[in-house]
């Protein structure tokens, strides 16, 4: 399906997005929770459901499996993958 | 431009099939500092109860315990194998979050809150032994809740297949006590003493009207498996005194009648299995007098009864209905333990009071027996009249008490107890020397001959004639009784002479 392989393809970018500004900010912030807050506002942010949301959202990291148990939070899963 | 080109490099190294996300990314996501900064929060026990809400019943909150899938309405409801996941990732250290939600299975399909799971019982680590009882009677199989997922594990598999067929298991089961399901057996405290477990679980039931005797039917097999487990437990001192009053409620009390009782609403007695076999059989247990199992019982208040206690508790009350045999069997058994008998004031009493000796198809208390020896008493056709001829004075010798008549009436001293004769129609009267024997009316004239000879072997209507008769009440007569005055004597001048040649002769 066109639509699903392009919401894929739009995942994929925003978890190489995130990636590539974590490490950016990593390497070039004083303090760590400096650089982190420095994403606040930024749209890159995998929910499990296929949305993506800005930083900060109130959203729960967990694996697969963890999410299989509260399968009513999927709005508020971080994408797994 | 040189880090895009590393980016792209490390985002392809996938840790999972199917995955985006690379290592790095997903260290970062792991990062308490990173989550907190950027508002998210990563996935708990603490998270996933708070949620329990939106994922089981509102009304169940508070609930020790839930019918869910042992009866309960479970529509709608995540399936069974669910609760396992929930607990094996919550861990039994985070099991005080679900203290307020049923999730824990029980065998029976039924959900318990973390709360209660203390006092619910885990099943055994090792296999338990069970009687070697045939599983007799129509007793259904118990069905346990089905975990498919948690049953691909061997040792779970191995410890379900235990819950639905180990006698001891579904005896627990079917009575009520709350199993928890093998799956999350690692939720539970390590059982130190699994009696103690058991026996503390069913101190737990809820007693309805009918006690716990009208909620299960046990197979026999697994009434003694159980019973034979606390008997184990409490000769291994591992049960302690608390856990054992509500054991009596159970059903689980083999009696000689093979049916299973408990000990409470009808006394029940332990006796030596070799005991006759026309006593009671529901009343008798069938144990060893001897072992856990008597111990068991014998501090659940069952009384031991000897052959004696027997006697008087079973075979007197019933005398009169026994078969003759059973009769003389009995009659000797207490000419043979009369040294005995003697020692127990209360059956002396009894067999004082009970009739027991066979005359011609009439039962005769001991007082009221006559010497079959004695020629001449069996020769005095009518025993009316012996009063009349007694002379009213009786010297006795020997140190026996002589009794005067007050108002003319003949007396007759005999040893141990005095007979007087108070009546033209021969009722005797007994005078007791003792203090501790009343006087007693007898509606016949009693005359027993002495006491038994040593070695001397008497059919069991002499028994207690000779043995024991004297020390129930029986009277016999006075051998010393030879010396009397002649002063006064009735009747005619024959009869006179014919009683005195007989009490000469005594």
């Amino acid at each position: 399906m066109p639509q699903e392989e392009s919401r894929e393809r739009f995942a994929a970018f925003v978890a190489d997005a995130l990636e590539y500004c974590l490490l950016d900010l990593s390497a070039h912030a004083t303090t760590r929770s400096q650089h982190f807050r420095a994403l606040l506002g930024a749209r890159l942010l995998p929910l499990a459901s296929g949305s993506v949301f800005c930083f900060p959202y109130d959203a729960v990291v967990a694996s697969a499996e963890e999410q299989k148990l509260m399968p009513v939070l999927r709005d508020s899963f971080v994408d797994a993958r | 431009m040189k880090q895009r080109v590393a980016l792209n490099t490390k985002s392809c190294t996938d840790h999972q099939p199917g995955n985006r996300c690379s290592e790095r990314l997903s260290r970062f996501f792991s990062s308490p500092e990173f989550l907190t900064a950027v508002g998210l929060q990563r996935f708990s026990p603490a998270v996933l109860a708070s949620h329990l809400p939106s994922l089981l019943p509102r009304h169940w909150k508070g609930k020790q315990r839930v019918p869910a899938f042992g009866g309960g309405d479970a529509a709608g409801l995540p399936e069974p194998d669910w609760f396992v996941r929930l607990l094996r990732f919550a861990g039994p250290e985070n099991l005080h979050l679900f203290a307020q939600w049923p999730v824990v299975p029980l065998t029976s399909g039924e959900l318990c809150s973390g709360a209660a799971v203390p006092s619910l019982l885990s099943p055994p680590e090792a296999p338990l032994p069970f009687a070697s009882r045939p599983a007799l009677g129509n007793t259904p199989p118990v069905e346990i809740l089905p975990l498919a997922e948690a049953e691909e594990s061997n040792s779970v598999r191995e410890q379900c297949a235990a819950a639905r067929t180990n006698p001891v298991l579904t005896a627990l089961q079917r009575l009520g006590c709350p199993l928890l399901h093998p799956a999350v057996a690692h939720l539970a405290p390590r059982t130190e003493s699994f009696p103690a477990a058991a026996a503390a679980a069913l101190g737990r039931l809820e007693v309805g009207a009918d006690g716990l005797a009208g909620r299960t039917a046990l197979s026999p097999q697994e009434a003694v498996s159980l019973f034979e487990l606390l008997a184990r437990g409490f000769g291994e001192r591992q049960l302690d005194a608390a856990a054992l009053p509500p054991l009596r409620r159970l059903a689980i009390f083999e009696t000689r009648s093979g049916s299973f009782v408990p000990l409470q609403g009808t006394e029940r007695f332990l006796c030596a299995l070799t005991a006759a076999g026309d006593l009671p059989s529901d009343q008798l247990l069938r144990q060893e007098a001897d072992g856990e199992g008597a111990a068991l019982l014998r501090a659940l208040g069952v009384e031991t009864l000897d052959e004696l206690a027997l006697l008087e508790r079973f075979v007197l009350p019933r005398f009169a209905s026994l078969a003759p045999a059973r009769r003389a069997e009995a009659l000797d058994q207490i000419a043979s333990q009369w040294p005995e008998i003697e020692q127990r004031p209360a059956l002396v009493e009894q067999l004082r009071a009970q009739p027991l000796v066979d005359l011609h198809g009439s039962l005769l208390r001991a007082d009221q027996l006559f010497d079959p020896d004695k020629a001449l008493l069996a020769s005095v056709p009518d025993l009316s009249l012996l009063p009349l001829a007694l002379p009213r004075k009786v010297t006795c010798c020997g140190g026996t008490a002589g009794f005067q008549g007050r108002s003319g009436v003949p007396h007759w001293a005999l040893r141990g107890a005095g007979v007087a004769c108070n009546s033209p129609q021969a009722r005797l009267a007994v005078v007791a020397r003792r203090p501790d024997v009343p006087p007693v009316c007898t509606p016949r004239p009693t005359i027993l001959r002495a006491g038994p000879r040593p070695g001397q072997t008497l059919p069991p209507c002499c028994a207690l004639s000779l043995g024991s008769a004297t020390r129930l009440g029986g009277r016999w007569i006075d051998c010393a009784c030879r010396t009397f005055a002649r002063s006064r004597w009735r009747g005619r001048e024959s009869g006179e002479a014919k009683w005195c040649r007989w009490l000469e002769s005594l």
